[in-house]
């Protein structure tokens, strides 16, 4: 579960298809007090459905009724009009239980087992014999990076490592459906990273991942569809691009430019929209906070400096195996979704910055005289100042190969 | 290479599968020396002979005998057949001092925990426990040993020499080692004891521990049940104060009073006192395993692994039945070896274990043996029954004259069951009292196979006579069949023994027909008779000839006296004491079995405090059913004229099923039958078996309903 250098994922799925993994009709819970007067009204008719290998996001405030609706599909609360149904059984059906791994939105773990143990308790719960207890063991605390510590008692482990070791209980069945209530809550952001990280490689596989959390980016970060609760009702459902994606503005990433290339491409843009449209706002990207306490974590690991706390993780846990059914179901998506909204590999690895193509710059500075597209760059804020000090090679190539000209007027001083 | 590194490479040879097998012959060829050298050096035992002379001799067979000749020559049989059966006794008690079995116990005991400990590559950390445990111990033969070497010690020497067959001047070192041993202090066999108690504990928890190690949810969460019992304080804390009283317990008792007070004392509290700590620790345990799982949430995990409810709460019941059993063998081995230990220790007029003073055995040795240390069953005297008309006839009298007395009483099965029981209770309060001089005849019934078996048996009684002053006597003649009267000074109101001869038991014989044939069907029976006279027989035969009634009367008591319920009884050995004693045990498994269900189920919908007082009150109504079931008896739902009181109806409604329920676990009494060395046969465990598996079965089965209807998670929202 080593951090990888990006967090974003690639959206994959447009539209859910597949078996259905979880179906829930007009789900509604009322929790009722001594007297059997309704208290609380905690989900309120709710629907929807998650299809095998998706990555489906439980989103909403403390309250809103996400942790309610796992629970009621784990079994551990009673439903009290509706229906739900995990791989077709009712919620209480050992056999459903069998197939489904699941972290609590706090680490219950028993104090007096030490990590090994408690993996070892969970594995047997799941039947599992001791050849492939210990090699999972082995492997899971390898991956949350518990594997110093493992003769440690719980209760002496941080919240990040009670955390880790809670995420590494959920996978000790290699479930094909992974229930993860608010799994980041006391992480450090090298844990958070590790576990975004860890469900984009499990939905990679085949998995099937419910995450609930009230931390949006984590979830933006993770998740190909989702419902947004809100006092136990749905008040938005759909993929990241249907919820997230903004089509009346564009941004335009690349290395750093001088004023006479902004300039001038602001020309472009004004020439082009017949002046209705120009660059807003010009801006250094800044690191993350993320990025940097990453790097600092790095570094320290690499000068070798001791820690009582968790290690650093390894990589995803070999066991954790790709569904067959759900790899080919997932290539056909890939096929499809292909054709409709040109999707990147979901690796983490893989996953480009949203930053401009350069064919796509080239081209649009070739048409710069002719009627300018909508999907133009329209940022938000009143363009800064552009410093003096941009890479000029880059803006010749972009335009028209040619050199930087030191008489190209910046576009403050046009 | 440092200590640590030291003990790592132990550690490691210890795990080796030859260490294992060449440390396990060397404890069995230890363990079988041990016992060998116990046995040789066992003290010769005296044994009493009857002199053949003493046997009446057959007259000859052309010989005519008067019938009083007759009736002598049967008093002179009976009487050698008494003698006999009594030296024979004697004899068998006389040879339990050679008896190595509880030695070979012991030594089996032990060596299947060295095994053990071997083979689970715990022998480091029980080699620390052993020695620190042992310490005290060897330091101080150590000093003995050291002291005789430099100043020399006639009194070590001395033992030492009276251990061999010969006074050799050369005892050697292993007597003298012995000689160390004898007469040590108290306080170091205590740590010692703890530690072996502790040790035992430590290594049977540990294959508990293997044997739940199987990879299915019941025996996970039964071990994780072990696991936790093992590191929460309050049961750390609850082993320790019960290893502690266990091990103090013979320390505690009075060298001064009689051997087998001593040792009814070691079992009561050994048994019946660790009993109860072990119930409160069972049902705490049980109770806290499945309550705190659900306050700490810790049960969500578990429960939403494939985990069905009857596996959980199974497993949970296992986790603690196991650690009760655990718990239950470390007592009963305490307790057994330590009662092995005091059976050897002096009893009352003996010079030294098994030799009395004056006779070939001591009342206090005889007692313990053959009424305490034994399985033994009791028949009570056979009450004549009444005729059902003449019995139907009294309680129509009655009814009528209660009618007189009160004209709104109802006339229904209800008051004449109850005037039947009154008038049944009133018989046999009549039939068990003597008014001053009186004799009665009391007979007991089933006896024939005491008489086969030619073993005495043993009446025992009690006399109340007004209050029951303690410091007041009453003389009571006692006649046995075949055997000259015997008069006791009898303290009021306490429970006393007389040893009978099987030679009093008569075998009866068919009544011929008019054909006279015998029966068929007949099945011989033995009976004994005893006559009880209220009042000193062998005065009267002194003061009959006298003149003046003062005199002539003087034979009698006072006042009448009566013998209650449970004052009159025969009892005779049928079994050994360790055999009782193990089913005894298996009795006490069997109720904190149903116990930790009960804690269970208790707590399925309940908090942990809530649940435990409602455990602990079916504990102790589970416990005292039988007094209950008594009670209610006299507590009526309605008065005499049947005016229904509403409150008591409710109280009697509730009261009278939960009685019923729990009225055979109160019946068993293990402890106070082994105490009193009565048999607890196969059947009462079978019986007990059936019963607290049924009452397991049935909180099983709610407890799972329960906790399949109720929701595990709470509101947790805003």
């Amino acid at each position: 579960m080593a951090p990888s250098p990006t967090t974003t994922a690639a959206r994959r799925v447009a539209t859910p298809s597949g078996e259905r993994i979880v179906a829930v009709e007009h789900l509604t819970k009322v929790f009722r007090d001594f007297w059997m007067r309704n208290r609380v009204k905690a989900v309120d008719d709710v629907s929807f459905d998650v299809h095998r290998g998706e990555i489906f996001g439980l989103l909403g405030p403390n309250g809103s009724g996400k942790s309610t609706t796992i629970k009621i599909m784990l079994g551990l609360l009673h439903k009290s009009f509706g229906r739900c149904t995990v791989f077709g059984k009712l919620p209480a059906d050992v056999a459903a239980k069998k197939r489904i791994g699941y972290l609590p939105e706090e680490s219950y773990l028993y104090q007096f087992l030490n990590a090994r143990e408690t993996l070892d308790y969970y594995a047997k719960l799941f039947e599992l014999d001791r050849t492939v207890r210990t090699k999972r063991i082995d492997e899971l605390l390898e991956m949350v990076g518990l594997t110093a510590v493992q003769f440690r008692p719980v209760r002496e482990y941080s919240k990040g490592m009670q955390r880790r070791i809670g995420i590494a209980q959920a996978l000790i069945n290699d479930p094909e459906l992974l229930i993860l209530d608010e799994p980041t809550t006391g992480l450090d952001p090298i844990g958070t990273r590790q576990i975004k990280d860890l469900i984009l490689e499990l939905g990679r596989r085949g998995k099937t991942v419910i995450l609930s959390s009230h931390l949006l980016g984590d979830v933006e970060d993770c998740v190909d569809r989702m419902v947004i609760l809100y006092g136990g009702k749905i008040r938005a459902e759909g993929t990241c691009d249907e919820l997230l994606e903004s089509h009346d503005r564009t941004t335009i990433e690349t290395d750093s430019l001088d004023d006479e290339t902004i300039s001038a491409i602001d020309d472009l843009i004004r020439k082009r929209s017949g002046g209705t449209r120009h660059i807003e706002r010009v801006s250094k990207p800044r690191q993350k906070l993320e990025e940097l306490f990453i790097g600092i974590v790095e570094k320290a690991r690499a000068d070798k400096l001791e820690t009582a706390g968790a290690q650093h993780g390894g990589r995803t846990a070999g066991f954790l195996r790709a569904d067959q059914e759900s790899g080919q179901a997932l290539i056909a998506n890939l096929v499809k979704a292909e054709d409709s909204i040109a999707p990147a590999p979901r690796t983490p690895t893989a996953a480009k910055p949203a930053g401009p193509d350069a064919t796509l710059i080239g081209d649009l500075l070739k048409k710069a005289p002719d009627a300018p597209t909508r999907s133009a760059a329209t940022p938000a804020t009143p363009a800064p100042k552009p410093k003096s000090d941009v890479d000029q090679s880059i803006i010749g190539s972009l335009l028209d190969g040619s050199g930087p000209s030191k008489n190209d007027p910046a576009p403050g001083k046009k | 290479m440092t200590i640590r590194e030291r003990i790592s490479q132990l550690d490691r040879a210890q795990h080796g599968l030859w260490f294992k097998i060449v440390a396990s012959a060397l404890i069995a060829i230890l363990a079988v020396s041990a016992g060998v050298t116990y046995v040789v050096y066992r003290h010769a035992v005296p044994v009493v002979e009857i002199p053949e002379a003493s046997r009446p001799k057959d007259p000859p067979k052309d010989a005519k005998l008067t019938p009083e000749q007759l009736e002598e020559l049967k008093l002179a049989k009976s009487r050698y057949e008494a003698t006999e059966a009594t030296a024979r006794t004697i004899n068998d008690i006389l040879a339990r001092k050679a008896d190595s079995t509880v030695v070979w116990v012991g030594l089996a005991v032990g060596g299947s925990l060295a095994i053990a400990v071997v083979w689970l590559g715990l022998g480091l950390t029980c080699l620390v426990i052993a020695v620190a445990a042992a310490l005290p111990l060897l330091t101080l033969i150590s000093f003995r040993l050291i002291d005789y070497a430099s100043n020399g010690n006639d009194q070590l020497l001395g033992i030492a020499r009276s251990l061999g067959d010969s006074a050799d001047e050369n005892p050697g070192v292993f007597r003298l080692f012995l000689a160390a041993w004898h007469n040590l202090p108290g306080w170091p066999w205590f740590i010692a004891s703890v530690g072996a108690l502790a040790l035992s504990f430590f290594v049977l928890i540990e294959l508990l521990r293997l044997l739940l190690s199987g990879p299915s949810p019941i025996t996970a969460i039964a071990r994780n049940v072990v696991s936790e019992a093992l590191r929460m304080k309050i049961s750390v804390v609850f082993i320790v104060m019960f290893l502690l009283g266990l091990a103090a317990l013979p320390g505690l008792l009075d060298d001064s009073t009689p051997l087998r007070y001593r040792v009814q004392s070691f079992l009561q509290y050994g048994t019946g006192g660790t009993f109860w700590v072990i119930a409160l620790l069972t049902l705490f345990l049980a109770v806290g395993s499945v309550a705190f799982e659900q306050r700490d949430r810790t049960i969500w995990q578990t429960m939403t692994k494939p985990v069905a409810a009857w596996q959980y709460l199974f497993g949970k019941w296992l986790g603690v039945v196991g650690i009760a059993a655990v718990l239950l063998t470390v007592t009963a081995s305490g307790v057994f070896l330590f009662t092995g230990y005091l059976r050897n220790q002096k009893a009352g007029g003996e010079e030294e274990a098994y030799v009395a003073r004056s006779q070939a055995i001591s009342e206090d040795r005889l007692v313990l043996e053959t009424q305490v240390l034994t399985a033994r069953v009791s028949a009570k005297p056979i009450i004549p029954p009444m005729d059902p008309a003449d019995e139907a006839r009294a309680v129509a009298d009655l009814m009528i004259r209660a009618k007189q007395g009160d004209a709104f009483l109802i006339d229904n099965e209800e008051a004449r069951a109850k005037m039947l029981s009154t008038l049944r209770e009133d018989r046999r309060a009549a039939y068990f009292s003597l008014r001053p001089g009186e004799s009665k005849v009391y007979r007991f019934t089933g006896l024939k196979q005491v008489r086969d078996s030619n073993r005495p048996m043993t009446l025992r009684y009690k006399v109340s006579v007004g209050a029951d002053d303690p410091r007041s006597t009453t003389k009571v003649t006692f006649i046995f069949t075949n055997t000259q009267p015997r008069v006791q000074e009898v303290p009021l109101g306490q429970a006393l023994t007389i040893p009978v001869s099987p030679g009093s038991i008569e075998i009866t014989r068919a009544e011929p027909d008019r054909d006279g044939r015998t029966p068929a069907d007949f099945v011989p029976d033995g009976v004994l008779d005893i006559q009880i006279t209220n009042g000193d027989l062998f005065q009267a035969m002194n003061t009959s000839q006298a003149t003046d009634p003062a005199i002539r009367d003087s034979w009698m008591n006072k006042e009448s006296m009566s013998i209650p319920p449970d004052g009159l009884e025969i009892s005779f050995p049928v079994g050994g004491y360790e055999s009782n004693f193990v089913r005894v045990m298996i009795v006490l498994w069997l109720k904190l079995a149903f116990l930790a269900m009960v804690g269970v189920v208790c707590s399925t919908y309940l908090s942990f405090s809530v649940a435990s007082l409602m455990a602990f009150g079916t504990f102790l109504l589970a416990e005292s059913a039988g007094f209950l079931s008594t009670s209610l008896e006299y507590f009526d739902g309605a008065d005499a004229k049947g005016n229904i009181d509403y409150f008591r109806t409710a109280i009697r409604a509730i009261a009278v099923p939960l009685a019923t329920a729990f009225k055979n676990y109160a019946d068993l009494k293990p402890t106070a039958n082994l105490v009193d060395g009565r048999m607890v046969d196969w059947i009462t465990v079978a019986i007990a078996a059936v019963v607290l598996g049924a009452l397991t079965a049935i909180l099983y089965a709610i407890g799972v309903t329960i906790f399949r209807k109720r929701e595990l998670a709470t509101y947790s929202g805003q």
